[in-house]
């Protein structure tokens, strides 16, 4: 079974790995896939980001910012946050508006999901192997979150039903016959065997 | 080189531990295919196995084959993404196993003799049905294959940091090595002990998740942080799921490898081995699933949603863990890619080489046509894989409406008389065109839907129209020579 | 919102592990069952 992959990866394009990155290169929703042009740009961008900050990652800086902090409209209520890693840090929190802590850990990125509609901000704090905080992110990450329509879902969902009752009608009135008719052919040859 | 920037996530488990890994089940499954390559002297014996398989080995080729890294893999991420609900629409998969039970029995019955879907498609529909049939088949193969074996150097490379180019190349070259050797004894009889190790070792994996924490614990966790993903109405996935299981449908129905394996078992096995085989199957993304879902309850926190099965693994069992998932993973690509070569060379033989020489090739130049065949398939698999482009691997997805719209000539063509060459060449072309569309201007959620159901409509038309009347004696094909029989027997 | 509710993914859970532990034993007796009868191939 191959699945379908619903989370882009930016850093797939530019051969950071991941495993299940297989997927396909567009959000769910025409209005992002749309923007697949700029999502590879994007890529691009984040991909000499990285590279320069490998390079420059001599000179120790205590900065910390998100690569992006504008999710407008969100369909799927799942988002994925990535900033810069800073040099002395073993662990960074990702903490939201309400008090929540979405994230914790050592890597610079944070999948948050199951979202339901609505606003969020987050911040993200670098801590050292001390536990002191030695950087924060200035600018916030905003989430707009706008699921689909319920009625857009409950249509396609019906569709599905639909072709779904309709395929395994064949299947199954095909093999019924089909037994019956090796039922009869059986008889045939037991009778003309006796 | 390509990896001296950060990634996002550590090896789980030390390079040298998955070189002792890769190299012990390298030479279990290559020893395993020269062994039961014995058995494959013929061609019968090469392509179908001797058309004798049994419950035990058809119910696991059917469970292993369908277990792809993907599964274990990517279950947990759709857990993570989509709630229940991706768990549940993952488990939907199986169901393309039930529906196709029934199919199995008839295709074995009609075509005793068989070897390929294509060929299938050649008899009933004709030249013009199978142009378009062999070119979605052909894409979706290939494709398919050349994603697993990017997969396999990938997943090689973040659970032990062995090199993308060096795991990717042992496991294309290891699959190739005993698929060679072995033929379908090998494919099927490796997937036996894949499908044991995959089952187990999930099992263990959740099992010490849930003597960590209680599953009302994971619900509570998730019902105040993560609400969506237990939304009965979520709207993505809903969306989602009729989708998922009709590509599903489109695979199993169209593509060679689940055919193959239909033509492999003994009569009467076929049915049974894969509705079996899809109640095996149907738990394993749900329990993958389940480690997705317990992640935020375990306070692992998430950078990738797609390594939190290893992660959650690893994390709860520590080196075992990590141990277990490597092969689990490894089990799970290699289960997938051996079908893939093994069938596909079948195809190519039959359904291009064969028909384009027009004369009957003899059994000892079908063998050896299948050597060259498997040998090219993994060097072609190997050699786009190498650079290791990322986009290149989301081709594959347009196989969705691609296979979607061959659900219908499929179903339609086995089980009535009416369906015509025409219906089937336009369901297949329009269904997938339509899809393709939806795919770009609406989204991934609707591809297949659309494809399957707009070659639905195509092809209902068009037979309802239509006055054919197929006899189905036909797709027997002419009587075979006699060849070798094969000696039966227990392996 | 009408969220799962807790039985419902205990019995998922639990079901699916029972379901795949079940498999694991059916496999292994259906293969001792085919190889007592030499019907393994």
């Amino acid at each position: 079974m191959i699945g379908y992959n619903s989370s882009p990866r930016l850093h797939i394009a530019h051969g950071c790995f991941s495993q299940g990155d297989f997927g396909i290169p567009c959000r769910i929703g025409n209005s992002i896939c749309g923007q697949r042009a700029t999502t590879v740009l994007l890529g691009l961008v984040l991909f000499s980001l990285l590279q320069a900050s490998s390079v420059s990652a001599e000179d120790p800086s205590d900065e910390i910012a998100f690569f992006e902090t504008e999710f407008a409209s969100v369909r799927e209520g799942y988002v994925s946050l990535e900033w810069n890693p800073v040099d002395s840090a073993v662990e960074y929190v990702v903490s939201g508006s309400n008090g929540e802590v979405p994230y914790r850990g050592a890597f610079p990125q944070a999948f948050v999901s199951g979202l339901s509609d609505g606003d969020y901000t987050y911040a993200v704090a670098a801590f050292d192997d001390r536990g002191q905080q030695i950087a924060t992110s200035e600018i916030p990450a905003t989430v707009v979150v706008e699921h689909w329509p319920v009625w857009q879902a409950a249509l396609l969902f019906g569709i599905g039903l639909v072709v779904f009752l309709v395929v395994i009608a064949l299947i199954l009135r095909g093999s019924m016959a089909e037994r019956a008719a090796v039922r009869r052919e059986a008889t045939r040859t037991g009778v003309l065997r006796s | 080189m390509m990896f001296d920037f950060p990634i996002a996530s550590a090896p789980v488990l030390s390079q040298q531990w998955g070189y002792i890994l890769l190299i012990l089940f390298s030479v279990l499954w290559i020893s395993l295919g020269i062994w039961w390559g014995r058995r494959a002297k013929s061609y019968d014996g090469f392509a179908v196995a001797g058309r004798n398989v049994g419950l035990a080995l058809g119910t696991a080729t059917a469970v292993a084959t369908w277990i792809t890294s993907n599964t274990t893999m990517l279950a947990p991420q759709f857990a993570l993404q989509l709630g229940v609900w991706g768990a549940l629409a993952y488990a939907t998969a199986s169901f393309g196993l039930f529906a196709f039970a029934p199919m199995s029995g008839r295709i074995r019955r009609l075509m005793p003799n068989g070897y390929t879907a294509v060929e299938f498609v050649r008899r009933r529909y004709g030249l013009l049905g199978t142009i378009p049939f062999l070119v979605i088949s052909l894409f979706y193969a290939i494709t398919w294959l050349i994603s697993m074996s990017m997969a396999g150097g990938k997943l090689l490379y973040v659970l032990s940091g062995i090199p993308y180019e060096v795991g990717m190349t042992v496991v294309v070259l290891v699959c190739v090595l005993y698929t060679l050797f072995g033929g379908m004894y090998a494919v099927i009889g490796t997937d036996f002990i894949q499908s044991l190790i995959i089952l187990v070792g999930l099992v263990v994996v959740a099992v010490a998740v849930l003597t960590q924490i209680d599953i009302a614990d994971v619900h509570e966790k998730l019902a105040a942080d993560r609400p969506m993903l237990l939304s009965v109405l979520f709207p993505a996935a809903l969306m989602s799921l009729f989708n998922n299981m009709l590509f599903g449908f489109g695979e199993i129905f169209h593509s060679n490898v689940w055919w193959s394996r239909a033509f492999a078992m003994r009569e009467g096995v076929g049915p049974k081995a894969y509705a079996l085989g899809g109640m095996l199957w149907l738990p394993v993304p749900i329990v993958a699933g389940f480690l997705g879902l317990a992640a935020p309850a375990l306070g692992i926190g998430v950078s990738q949603p797609d390594t939190v099965g290893p992660m959650v693994a690893a994390t709860l069992l520590g080196w075992g863990g990590a141990l277990l998932v490597f092969i689990v993973v490894f089990c799970s690509l290699a289960s997938s890619i051996d079908s893939l070569l093994a069938a596909t060379a079948d195809l190519i033989v039959n359904d291009i080489v064969e028909p384009v020489l027009s004369k009957r090739t003899s059994d000892e130049t079908k063998r050896r046509l299948s050597a060259y065949s498997i040998i090219g398939l993994g060097l072609l698999a190997w050699s786009i894989a190498l650079p290791n482009v990322g986009t290149l691997a989301t081709v594959l997805f347009f196989a969705g409406p691609m296979v979607g719209s061959c659900i219908w000539p499929i179903v339609g063509g086995l089980y009535s008389r009416r369906p015509s060459p025409t219906a089937a060449a336009l369901a297949m072309i329009l269904g997938s065109v339509a899809g393709l569309i939806a795919y770009f201007t609406i989204g991934w959620f609707v591809s297949s839907l659309v494809g399957a159901a707009v070659s639905g409509l195509v092809f209902g038309i068009m037979t309802w129209l239509s006055c054919e009347a197929f006899d189905f004696d036909t797709l027997a094909g002419p009587p075979k020579q006699t060849s070798a029989t094969e000696v039966g027997g227990v392996s | 919102m009408i969220v799962f509710p807790v039985w419902f993914l205990q019995i998922l859970v639990i079901g699916a592990l029972v379901l795949c532990s079940a498999g694991v034993a059916a496999l292994i007796v259906f293969l001792s069952s085919d190889s007592k009868n030499n019907r393994i191939w």
